[in-house]
């Protein structure tokens, strides 16, 4: 219990506890724009966050991203534009209780289950973490090897649109990860001959490219619209709370308990957590009639699994370092930055920092409380502020993040690169967090290939011979092939559906 | 603005070949059948593979709806903004470390600004202040050396 002290130590520091509520405003504010995720506030603060301590950097992102995800609900009820993806669910519903004059009981709703899920997301980080990592410390190259192949087929697989592109995507960001000197045979590759490519490309300014900047250019490109801001106070945020609280204590629950274990599902995060919580939420409930026309339970079911699922994607990022979503995929790489390999050793070597981590989470969701009502009630400011003022300013922070980490101006060559390349792969319907994933994986999978085929001298069998690992393959062919059968399936079936047009 | 997958496989297709021809020349470790080659190998594979599979959905689709231009897309004027920005974010590439962070990002700001209709006097006021605000954040806290310029009169 002594790291549990020295972990108190340093959470309770004025100087962290500065941090998190600094990074709490700016989270509540970036999740309520629309078109600015929860993904891209922690690519924002990435390049800040490079300049502090383990635990105040790590403490900035936990609370960002909890608040992002809760504050994206806020212009989803006002205006029916949803402020992250995560809650594109139930923005329907949202705004279909704001028409009915019941902003304030959505919104209220909306904070109240963040919170629960959150916390509930927390609970089970906190216990199931730390077994985990006592099993993975018996774990060879082999079974790395095919948790990282897990992990990336889930990417392909869950995410959202074809899985074709996905499968794209994620080949795309492995091969983005093979650029430069950083390989076992320790050769320059597709280096072009230049000095900066040797060095390989930088995760940092490489999302705030994908995610930033891709944005940036998507709003340009739509001429930065203004937003249309209801007129009229929220008021009486938690009044009938209780109530709702009672009533939907089971969905609350069983959203915190999906959205936990679809978070540590790699490839699926938030959002993807929040549409199934919604779905499942309506299926089993007793009024499914009255789901889309303004009714608080689905929202309160989906609020609960996405904030969950924000907690449940450290559980394989800490245990192994395989991210669950695209967010821990950004803090897998700012741990290694921070020396904090993730991996079962951090549970036995830096046990303080893991208990901080924990700490900071329930603070994060604690606060979430108080500064989520602040949010709610200062929407109507926030939501006026122009895009077309807000996006350059954004872009040139881009700027300047990229150019910190290695001060240079080639960080930025390489943000505008991958910008770019974002923004024409959302265009036709290219899932971008497979990218990202690819790039952040890429060398811990080709490490553990490469080793993995030099002891087992080329023998594909020999990567069953160890249970745990023969037990992960089997899975990860399954993920492969029953895709494929269901397809071979469905092809040979006569009456053939129309191809149904792609979502974008 | 959707291409048809056809294409997209055909680009991908030619991305996986090249990937492959070019990364069967590095070499093994030495005593050891694998290498540097070995990964970017497969990955061109992958690639190679995933684009056939495209190309066959693609021309299922119908080659004829190969680029489907909607929303933004119609606007020339939408393509000439994102063009801009790319534009803009490569000459504060190029001429940054001679005009200066205070210099470049300003006029990268107002240049931005007007051209996505902020009247002119806000534009100036905010892309001054923002510059200012993110100079002191970054030079000042967090010790970045961001360029300070060598035009003489720039160079504040």
């Amino acid at each position: 219990m002594d790291a549990l002290g020295t972990a108190f130590g340093l959470v309770f520091d004025p100087y962290v506890l500065a941090v998190i509520l600094g990074s709490a405003a700016f989270g509540l504010f970036v999740g309520a724009i629309p078109g600015l995720t929860a993904t891209m506030a922690t690519a924002l603060l990435v390049p800040v966050t490079f300049f502090m301590e383990p635990v105040p950097a790590i403490a900035a992102i936990v609370t960002a991203t909890a608040m992002a995800i809760f504050s994206g609900d806020i212009p989803g009820c006002l205006l029916r534009i949803p402020g992250t993806p995560a809650s594109a669910a139930y923005v329907d519903e949202a705004h279909a209780m704001t028409r009915a004059g019941r902003a304030e009981a959505a919104l209220g709703t909306g904070l109240l289950f963040s919170v629960i899920g959150g916390l509930m997301g927390t609970v089970v980080l906190v216990l199931a973490a730390p077994t985990l990592a006592d099993w993975a410390l018996s774990f060879s190259s082999f079974e790395y090897f095919w948790l990282v192949v897990l992990g990336l087929s889930c990417a392909v697989f869950i995410s959202a649109g074809s899985a074709l592109k996905g499968l794209v995507s994620l080949l795309i960001g492995l091969l983005l990860a093979t650029v430069g000197l950083n390989n076992p045979a320790g050769q320059p590759r597709f280096t072009f001959g230049s000095i900066d490519l040797m060095a390989g490309i930088d995760f940092i300014p490489a999302m705030i490219g994908l995610f930033a900047v891709s944005e940036v250019l998507r709003a340009v490109a739509a001429g930065a619209p203004k937003a249309d801001v209801p007129k009229g106070a929220v008021t009486g945020v938690f009044r009938g709370q209780g109530a709702v609280l009672k009533r939907y204590r089971g969905g609350a629950l069983r959203g915190g308990a999906l959205g936990t274990l679809i978070g540590a599902l790699p490839g699926a995060g938030a959002d993807i957590a929040a549409w199934i919580a919604y779905a499942v939420s309506k299926k089993s409930s007793r009024e499914p009639q009255r789901f889309g026309t303004g009714h608080p339970e689905g929202i309160a079911e989906a609020a609960s699994a996405n904030n969950a699922a924000v907690s449940g994607a450290w559980i394989p990022a800490l245990v192994f370092g395989i991210p669950g979503d695209s967010i821990t995929a950004i803090v897998i790489g700012v741990l290694y930055v921070k020396g904090m390999n993730p991996g079962p050793t951090i549970f036995i070597h830096n046990p303080q920092l893991i208990y901080a981590v924990f700490l900071t989470f329930f603070l994060a969701n604690l606060a979430l409380l108080p500064l989520g009502w602040v949010a709610i009630k200062s929407a109507k400011q926030i939501l006026r502020v122009p895009p077309n003022v807000l996006m350059p300013v954004i872009l040139v922070f881009c700027m300047v993040g990229a150019f910190a980490i290695t001060n240079s101006v080639f960080g930025i060559a390489i943000a505008l690169a991958l910008g770019v390349l974002g923004f024409l792969m959302e265009e036709n319907g290219f899932p971008v967090a497979p990218t990202i994933l690819g790039l952040v994986l890429g060398p811990m999978l080709e490490q553990n290939f490469i080793t993995s085929m030099i002891k087992a001298d080329g023998d594909p069998l020999a990567f069953f011979e160890r249970p745990i690992a023969a037990g992960l393959g089997v899975v990860t062919l399954a993920v492969w092939l029953i895709p494929l059968i269901v397809l071979a399936l469905r092809s040979r079936s006569p009456a053939r559906e129309p191809q149904p047009s792609e979502p974008r | 603005m959707r291409i048809n997958d056809a294409f997209l496989g055909g680009a991908i297709l030619i991305l996986g070949i090249l990937v492959v021809w070019w990364s069967s020349s590095f070499p093994a470790i030495p005593g050891q059948d694998y290498g540097a080659a070995t990964f970017p190998v497969a990955i061109g594979w992958g690639l190679i593979v995933t684009a056939a599979a495209m190309i066959v959905t693609g021309v299922r689709q119908g080659v004829r709806a190969g680029l489907a231009i909607d929303g933004w897309a119609r606007s020339p004027l939408a393509w000439a903004r994102v063009g801009a920005v790319i534009v803009l974010v490569l000459c504060y590439v190029l001429f940054s470390d001679r005009l200066g962070f205070l210099a470049a990002s300003t006029i990268l700001l107002l240049a931005l600004m007007l051209m996505l209709r902020v009247p002119v006097i806000p534009a100036f006021v905010v892309s001054l202040a923002a510059t200012l605000v993110i100079h002191q954040a970054f030079a000042g806290f967090l010790r970045v050396p961001l360029p300070i310029g060598s035009l003489p009169l720039l160079g504040l």
